[in-house]
């Protein structure tokens, strides 16, 4: 208890300008850590920049070609955004459903293992001949793979309320939709968006490589024009690019898990 | 599947271009067919012949408006083709003639590269002269790729044991690194691919090419739809003669037609790669021994083209060759070789 | 003299059906009988959804090729069952001690975390082909790939089921003079376990994904590149054959990660109506 206490005063402490740096600093390390190797690496390994370019190189490219690389960019993550609220919404309804009945769950559940584990390369092909080469095959097939995650993590964070808590809202006369967004919904929230992290980095990884194995625009399709022009600097500035939407948006769910849950923000650190 | 609104749109239109056309005896030049391409990839020097037309004027002057569309795939153009989504396609034969077999209604129209280019690319010193050269050797291929049936075929008909060579695959961005680090001996491509970049790096590589080795398939053509064949015959034989036009000048025009490509398609390869590629690799196979004319490949290929299809591309041989292809949509004065 | 005539009280009847033996019917039948409609709708797909067999083969196509091609099949299943069961062992063994540290503290949560998600992000299947000159195509750069594009689900719900337990249960362990680590085997494991297995349900799902991707970039074996193979001979049968054999697997697979979970956790057996 002690100890406890004197390291929350700790945190406390570090707060404020330093923390704030350190907050920047701290990630900013773990990702360059890499990419200094890498540069290091490629330099004394004198790589031909066919086979791998140099991030440097790379960066140098991801300014140089910045307008194209953000409009795409943008392309890409209107279709991410899509891709994921299209598989996200029913993930959690469906969650929902199979948690309120059993026989529902051990009928369903197999069922959508099955066809998650169908590979996409069956798939993708009559998707594109039904709905040609545009935004909807991309959106469906991320959908497709956005549905799972959160399905999994509503459906576990539905039945982890304790039934008995039912009583009592039903005690109390509430209706349906009352009980669902005030007890099931915050009960179940911070796995939906433990599934929601997981389910919106699926997204940006199968828009980019749908853009890139059938598209004509987006940053996908950047990476791919580049790689059949040999041009490794701009595949890899394409997705660098990607990579950036994709922290992007993970800070944007930290966001907005710290407003949707306060009362996770505290009392969190234990042993 | 109905073809839909697009397929009475298109014959109303006809209708009244021709009309129009034997009223003042010239083709119309308003009230101009739409036409929409797929292509089977996206913009490369495939597009030549069909872009140059486009820009010097052959497409306008047979009265047709083209659109162009990239592709993904022969496969799935094959299939868009036989779905109706567009009007004509370039596609592998051997992917077109997949699709027919099954039952999509599609019939190639015209053979652009009447051979194909794929065969094994290895370094130029690596020794490797003949077919027997590669027993103990390392070849990649890609897996899923077209080149796969065709490495079977090639060996088969070589006599190589499959035992005695070793085959891996890997994904053909890989190639490059594999050739050059000498982990690979040599790589089932097609010369565009890897040949052209490597040796703008310096890298100098020969190919053998699997043409000359007894495998010679007929490759990328033309192929529409029975039934808007069936609606629009002779807009079918004006693009094909318009296109086989195209063809031949940039033959004349290698530098011009590279020059449209990169005019429609900006991000298309830089024009010298571009150039090198086209003249080396593309135009040879615009014509090959014994053709009489552009569009149009020798028996001996179709039957050559048919023996491997069906005993390594899993063709059914119920239909004979004759039936996937018809040469009545080629003009009478076609361009000859 | 009872009403309802001179019978002596009836016994209840004894159920058709064991509870058990009720579960376990329903828990197999009810998803066998919804695959069968599935694959009933897919065989009628050229008349009801207009989808031309030339497009999508029908099962009456491939499924003769189950038994056709059972020694190809079959002989293809192992790798990659393998490689699934070995990249997500590897996967759960690394994420989630990795999820627990995270979880308690703040500095590798800020630095640490968003350098796994990029990770995550960085699309392998375009990536790691260019990366095939130096680690190879043996198994163990599959093996690597793999537990790479595991891990990541395993860790996110783990890290959630760290942190979501209830403070007030650390009173009770210090209260009670436990040890860090009987904190942790008895409170905060127990407390995660939930979370820790729908991270694995998901995990179990990015495995076999991933496996197909990883044979899509470099094998010699395998139910992708079985699937492959056939693609490029153009023989959809044992393409769609060896695509459902996959899907298979992954059901097999599924089953047993959810007995694993009801051996574990016990509790969860009860229904949940609201």
């Amino acid at each position: 208890m002690v100890s406890r206490i004197r390291r929350s005063s700790e945190e406390a402490g570090a707060r404020g300008v330093a923390g704030s740096l350190i907050d920047v600093l701290n990630p900013a390390l773990w990702i360059l850590a890499p990419l200094v190797i890498w540069e290091i690496a490629a330099r004394g390994m004198r790589l031909p920049d066919y086979i791998l370019p140099l991030p440097s190189q790379v960066v140098l490219r991801l300014v140089a070609d910045r307008d194209n690389l953000l409009l795409q960019a943008a392309r890409s993550s209107l279709l991410i955004v899509e891709g994921f609220l299209v598989g996200a919404i029913p993930g959690v309804a469906v969650g929902l459903l199979m948690a309120s009945a059993r026989l529902l769950e051990k009928a369903l559940y197999p069922l959508i293992v099955f066809i998650q584990t169908t590979p996409q390369i069956a798939i993708a092909p009559l998707l594109i001949v039904w709905f040609g080469y545009g935004a909807l095959p991309k959106v469906m097939l991320a959908a497709m793979l956005t549905f799972f995650p959160v399905l999994v993590d509503s459906s576990t964070g539905f039945k982890s309320i304790d039934p008995r808590v039912f009583y009592v809202t039903r005690s109390m006369g509430a209706s349906r939709w009352q009980t669902f967004r005030r007890v099931q919904l915050p009960a179940a929230l911070p796995l939906i968006v433990s599934g929601c992290k997981i389910s919106l980095l699926i997204s940006v990884t199968v828009v980019i490589v749908v853009e890139f194995l059938s598209s004509n625009e987006g940053l996908g399709y950047v990476a791919v024009r580049a790689l059949s022009n040999q041009d490794l600097s701009l595949m890899f500035a394409a997705i660098f690019m990607a990579i950036g939407i994709g922290l992007a948006f993970s800070y944007l769910v930290d966001l907005g898990e710290w407003l949707l849950m306060p009362w996770v923000r505290v009392g969190r650190r234990g042993r | 599947m109905p073809i839909g609104f697009s397929r009475r749109k298109l014959a109303v239109l006809s209708a009244v271009g021709l009309m129009a056309g034997l009223a003042w005896g010239t083709p119309p030049a308003s009230a101009a067919d739409h036409m929409k391409m797929t292509f089977n990839w996206v913009a490369d020097t495939g597009y030549i012949p069909f872009l140059y037309a486009d820009q010097l004027g052959y497409y306008k002057d047979a009265g047709i408006e083209m659109e162009f569309e990239q592709g993904r795939g022969s496969m799935v153009t094959s299939q868009l083709i036989a779905q109706g989504k567009a009007d004509v396609g370039y596609a592998d034969s051997g992917a077109a003639i997949s699709v027919a077999s099954k039952g999509g209604p599609i019939k190639i129209i015209a053979v652009i590269n009447q051979a194909n280019s794929y065969g094994l690319v290895s370094l130029a010193d690596s020794g490797i002269k003949t077919p027997q050269d590669l027993i103990g050797k390392k070849i990649a291929v890609c897996p899923g790729c077209a080149q796969v049936p065709l490495l079977d075929a090639f060996m088969a008909v070589q006599h190589l044991d499959p035992a005695k060579v070793e085959i891996q695959n890997v994904q053909e961005s890989a190639f490059a690194g594999l050739l050059t680090e000498k982990k690979i001996d040599a790589v089932a491509q097609d010369p565009q691919t890897i040949m052209v970049p490597l040796a703008e790096k310096g890298v100098a590589t020969q190919m053998m090419y699997f043409r000359d080795n007894g495998v010679a398939l007929v490759s990328f053509g033309l192929i529409a739809n029975e039934e808007k064949l069936k609606a629009n015959p002779d807009l079918y034989k004006r693009f094909v003669a318009a296109s086989l036009k195209g063809l031949a000048a940039s033959m004349k025009n290698p530098e011009a037609g590279v020059d449209a490509l990169r005019k429609y398609y900006p991000d298309s390869a830089p024009k010298a790669t571009a150039l090198a590629s086209f003249t080396k690799y593309d135009i040879p196979t615009f014509c090959i021994a014994g053709a009489k004319s552009l569009g149009s490949p020798p028996q001996s290929a179709w039957d050559m083209s048919y023996e491997i299809m069906t005993k390594s591309m899993n063709i059914p041989t119920d239909k004979p060759m004759s039936f996937y292809y018809t040469t009545d949509y080629l003009p009478a004065d076609a361009p000859s070789c | 003299m009872s009403l309802s005539g001179d019978r002596p009280t009836a016994r209840p009847r004894a159920p058709l059906l064991s509870a058990v033996a009720a579960d376990r019917l329903l828990r197999i039948g009810l998803p066998t009988l919804l695959i069968a409609i599935f694959l009933g709708l897919w065989q009628l797909s050229d008349t009801l959804f207009d989808i031309p067999v030339y497009m999508l083969p029908r099962p009456s196509d491939f499924v003769p090729q189950f038994w056709l091609s059972f020694p190809k099949l079959w002989h293809n299943t192992w790798p990659t069952a393998l490689v699934i069961l070995g990249g997500f062992a590897i996967g759960t063994v690394v994420s989630i001690p990795l999820a627990y540290a995270i979880a308690s503290s703040r500095m590798l949560e800020k630095g640490l975390y968003p350098a796994l998600v990029i990770l995550q992000i960085a699309p392998k299947t375009i990536i790691a082909p260019l990366l095939i000159v130096w680690f190879g195509t043996g198994w163990m750069p599959q093996l690597a790939l793999t537990t790479v594009m595991t891990f990541f689900p395993i860790l996110v719900d783990s890290m959630t089921g760290f942190k979501a337990v209830d403070p007030r249960l650390f009173y009770i362990a210090d209260s009670t003079g436990a040890s860090r680590f009987e904190t942790f085997r008895y409170i905060r494991l127990p407390a995660a376990m939930p979370y820790i297995f729908s991270g694995l349900k998901i995990g179990m799902v990015s495995a076999i994904t991933g496996v197909m991707v990883v044979e899509y970039i470099a094998s010699n074996a395998g139910l992708g590149y079985l699937t492959l193979w056939a693609s490029a001979h153009l023989d959809m049968p044992l393409m769609f054959a060896a695509i459902l054999t996959t899907a298979f697997l992954g059901l097999v697979l599924n089953l047993v990660l959810t007995s694993v979970e009801l051996l574990l956790m016990p509790w969860l057996k009860r229904d949940h109506d609201s």
